[in-house]
Parts: C-alpha cells; sequence; structure tokens
C-alpha cells in the first residue's frame, strides 16, 4: 500500500504533464501504421474484422465525406447500419465486457426507430471511442482505491489530478479540440459527434498512465488499453470509428500558443489543418477572423460596437489599446473620486462618455473595468442612459436599486 | 453591510432567505450559475453537503451553511474565489447596447 511518493514520483507529476502537453499540440504528421494497428487491436478486442482507413486532412473534411457517406448506397457499403450487439461480447474478458454489453443494449434499443442519418451517430463510434474508455476507467479507479491508501489517495489524487488531468485538459480540451467542435458545428452539417479524440483525448489517458508509468499500481492488464488509447493520442488526430471503417483525421499542421499556453495568434489562424481549415483566436478567446488578422491601426470601432461578446470586445481592446479606446470618449467620473471601496480602486472603475462612436446618441455611458484575473484586460461595458456617476453605473450594470452592498471579492 | 460577490458577469447577492415558494432543486457538484453562450466556460458554484439551490421564476438562491466556492471549469479568464456561508442570490449583469438602443444580459 502506497503512503507517501518517491521524488522521482513528486517530479514526474510535472514532467509527465509537460511530456503530455506536447503531445496534445503536436503538429507532426500522422503515423499510419502506428494508428491502423492501434484501432486493429481495439477491433480485434470487440471481435470485429479490421476496418479499412479513410484518411482526411482535417476535422470539417471528415464531417463532409460522413455526410455524403449518409447516402443509401455508401451507407449499405461500409455497413452502418448493422447490428453488433450479437457478436461484440467475444474476446473481451468478463468485467468489461458486461459493461459494455449493457451499454450496448441501450444503445440498440435507442437506435429502434432512428432513421438512417441517425444511425450513423450511434453503432460502433459509441461502442469503441465512448464504452470502452467509461469502463476501463472505472476499473483503472477501483485498482487505484485499491492500492493507495485512503489518507495518501485524497492528498496525492487531487495533486496528480489538478496538474495532469486538469492541466492538459484546461490547455488542450477546454482550448483546443471544444473550439474546434463548435467551429465546425456553426457550419449547416448534420454534426457527427466524435468520441476517439486520439491527440485531444491526452488528459485522461495522461492522468492514468502516470499511476502505471511511475509505478503507483501493480500491473493490471487494462493498463494495455490504456496503452492503445496512447499511442493513438501521440499518432493521430480525431477519429470516427464505424463497423468497416474508421475516419482519421490528420493533426493541425500548425499551432500556436502564448506564454500562458493558451492558443493565440496575431495575424493569422491559430491552430491550421492542411486543407486550410482552421480557427482564430487571440489570448485562449475565439474570435472573428477579421479581429484576428487585421494590424491593429487598421482596425475598426464598427467592430466593437457590434460585437455581443464581453470576451472578444476585450480583446478587441486589448489589441486596440486601452489608452486609445479611452481617448475615443470623455470621462464622467472615476474611482479617484471615492474611497470607500477597495475593489473600485482595484477595479480601476471609470464612467466613460463613449458617445462620439455613435451618430444618433448624444450620450452613451460606458463602464470601464480592469479584469481582476488577468489584469493587462480590461472591459468596456455600455450602462443606462441615465446613469450620471460611477455609483449609478454599477448599481445599474448589477440592477441594484436602493440596496448597498460590500464588495468582498471581483474575479 | 450585505455582501456580494463579482465573477465574471455573475453578481452573488447576499439576502435574508429563500423567498416562500422558491423550489428547491437537486444538484450534485455544482450548480450553473451564469452560462457560457458562447463558449461553454460557464460560472459555477459548488454544491456541498450543505448547500441548497434554490429557484424562482428564474432566478437562482443558494444557500450554504460552510464556506463554498464560485469557479469557471477554465480558470483562465476567471479564477476561483470562495463564497462565505450565507444565502446568495444569483444576478447577471446587464449592458446597454449603443447601436440597439435595448438592454440585455451580458453574455461570454
Amino acid at each position: 500500500m502506497i503512503t507517501k511518493l518517491t521524488k522521482k514520483q513528486e517530479d514526474g507529476i510535472i514532467e509527465w504533464r509537460e511530456h503530455c502537453l506536447k503531445i496534445g499540440r503536436d503538429t507532426s504528421p500522422i503515423n499510419k501504421e502506428l494508428t491502423e494497428t492501434s484501432w486493429n487491436k481495439f477491433y480485434k478486442m470487440l471481435g470485429k474484422k479490421e476496418p479499412t482507413f479513410w484518411y482526411c486532412q482535417s476535422p470539417l473534411q471528415a464531417q463532409v465525406v460522413i455526410n455524403l457517406l449518409q447516402q443509401r448506397f455508401f451507407k449499405d457499403i461500409f455497413n452502418l447500419r448493422n447490428n453488433i450487439g450479437n457478436n461484440i461480447s467475444n474476446n473481451i474478458n468478463d468485467n468489461i465486457r458486461n459493461n459494455i454489453w449493457n451499454n450496448i443494449s441501450n444503445n440498440i434499443r435507442n437506435n429502434i426507430g432512428n432513421n438512417i442519418s441517425n444511425n450513423i451517430n450511434d453503432n460502433i463510434r459509441n461502442n469503441i471511442g465512448n464504452n470502452i474508455s467509461n469502463n476501463i476507467r472505472d476499473n483503472i479507479n477501483d485498482n487505484i482505491s485499491n492500492n493507495i491508501s485512503n489518507d495518501i489517495r485524497s492528498k496525492i489524487r487531487s495533486k496528480i489530478r489538478s496538474n495532469i488531468w486538469d492541466n492538459i485538459r484546461n490547455n488542450i480540451s477546454d482550448n483546443i479540440s471544444d473550439n474546434i467542435r463548435n467551429n465546425i458545428k456553426e457550419t449547416k452539417f448534420n454534426y457527427i459527434e466524435t468520441y476517439s479524440w486520439c491527440q485531444h483525448d491526452i488528459n485522461w489517458v495522461a492522468y492514468y498512465k502516470y499511476y502505471e508509468k511511475y509505478g503507483l499500481l501493480p500491473y493490471d492488464r487494462n493498463f494495455e488499453i490504456f496503452n492503445i488509447w496512447y499511442d493513438l493520442a501521440c499518432s493521430c488526430g480525431w477519429c470516427y470509428t464505424f463497423e468497416n471503417i474508421v475516419f482519421v483525421c490528420e493533426k493541425p499542421c500548425e499551432l500556436h500558443i502564448n506564454d500562458e499556453g493558451m492558443l493565440h495568434k496575431d495575424g493569422g489562424m491559430v491552430l491550421k489543418y492542411s486543407d486550410g481549415y482552421g480557427i482564430y483566436m487571440l489570448n485562449g478567446v475565439k474570435v472573428p477572423e477579421y479581429l484576428a488578422v487585421t494590424p491593429e491601426a487598421n482596425l475598426e470601432l464598427d467592430f466593437f460596437k457590434k460585437e455581443k461578446n464581453v470576451d472578444v470586445k476585450a480583446e478587441f481592446i486589448r489589441k486596440y489599446g486601452i489608452s486609445r479606446m479611452k481617448d475615443m470618449g470623455k470621462k464622467v467620473d472615476s474611482y479617484k473620486n471615492y474611497s470607500h471601496d477597495e475593489w473600485w480602486v482595484k477595479s480601476e472603475y471609470e464612467l466613460i462618455d463613449m458617445s462620439t462612436l455613435f451618430t444618433s446618441v448624444k450620450y452613451a455611458p460606458h463602464l470601464l473595468m480592469r479584469n481582476q484575473t488577468i489584469k493587462e484586460l480590461y472591459h468596456l461595458e455600455g450602462v443606462g442612459p441615465e446613469c450620471k456617476t460611477l455609483d449609478q453605473a454599477i448599481k445599474w450594470r448589477e440592477n441594484t436599486k436602493n440596496e448597498s452592498y460590500k464588495t468582498i471579492s471581483i474575479k | 453591510m450585505r455582501r456580494k460577490i463579482n465573477h465574471g458577469e455573475v453578481v452573488l447577492k447576499e439576502v435574508n432567505g429563500i423567498p416562500k415558494g422558491a423550489k428547491k432543486l437537486l444538484l450534485k457538484n455544482f450548480v450553473v450559475v451564469g452560462e457560457s453562450e458562447t463558449k461553454g466556460n460557464n460560472h459555477r458554484v459548488a454544491v456541498m453537503d450543505d448547500t441548497e439551490v434554490y429557484e424562482e421564476n428564474g432566478t437562482l438562491y443558494i444557500k450554504n451553511e460552510t464556506a463554498s466556492k464560485v469557479f469557471c471549469p477554465n480558470p483562465s479568464r476567471h479564477s476561483e474565489e470562495t463564497l462565505p456561508a450565507s444565502t446568495w442570490k444569483v444576478n447577471i449583469a446587464q449592458e446597454f447596447d449603443y447601436v440597439m438602443m435595448e438592454k440585455r444580459n451580458v453574455a461570454d
């Protein structure tokens, strides 16, 4: 029973995290051999014949191809309607088999009555990508519980989890894959959900592999399955798995981050695939192409006026320049006129009339605030035209009428 | 004086109690107190054993016997802060759009 981490295990948390972050951000070509070998192992475990592989340059291209294959002719060729429930219980140990069988049954029930286009979203893809990982993860969690004492478990698990799983998830899943997915969903396609993120699955794969790699757990054959997921994370981008075919996406060919590890590229795509598909982001915020590619000197305030998202607006201010922005307006009130609230000082509250930006109004008060988590970031939000003082503006923003509150924190 | 906490567009205001007729919500782990319309990085309050969450006409109320926390899944934009033991009303900040000449909730 482990009660304390060794120095090597302690040091390994950060070392392993950094190693896996590189995997999640890797822009190298697909390792086709490793990709196909890994998927063949999974299909074999499920008692399926080896699939063929269709390589796509980007997740968007995969969406296009799979959407086309929803046509009846192709659907039959790829056997996408095949019910696999009776076959899948072979070749997997009892523990995993029972869990997977339950999930397969559910999926089959859910599929009954659905039309052809809905069926493509279920079936093998769900069962390979989702069910295996969830069930193996549960199994490994039990292993951790049984082999590491309660006392040390709670301490080291939270440390390992925050340093490996959460950190990588924030940097890879939240920062990269969520933005790609949201971007693709904006197209007119019937969105095909991805359950095998491969390169971008690295956060949870890294977490569990840490226990194995640094000797915190005895051998468990399920780790062999985790090693297949790890190989996939190292070898390819997103995958879409069906009965006879796996669609494999390339990794991005370009990826840019700032000093904090957030996706950031001023002047172009922050993340780009070889077919030209990509997204634009500044300091971790997905922004329209215009804001990313336009030089700061050429930015038009019309963009700021029409943008509704406060994070995008804050990035506009950061790029445009807070001084330049303030110079466009006329200061009406300032935190410097008050001393009753330390948070007014920290937030550098100012009330600024920005009516010069608008042709149809004579007075357009805006509340300027400094972000308390990112100090170089400012927010400029319109408040009601009746606001003549900071106190009125803050109460208007927070929908506070006659009550008074003491601010205890702003983040 | 009653207290308030700002977490992005979310404003948690201390109140005397839960309104009569408010519906108790059964939640585990956390309650989303501010949606993220565009990024999925919503604002949450941790729900612990002694945390009660109520809703009345779309407004959330939180009663926590011990300190809880306000946080976003990705803390890069708004770091975590402590929510002291008390009863809180959840408000969303509003802004005025001088192009549309209308007020709306702040959205991120």
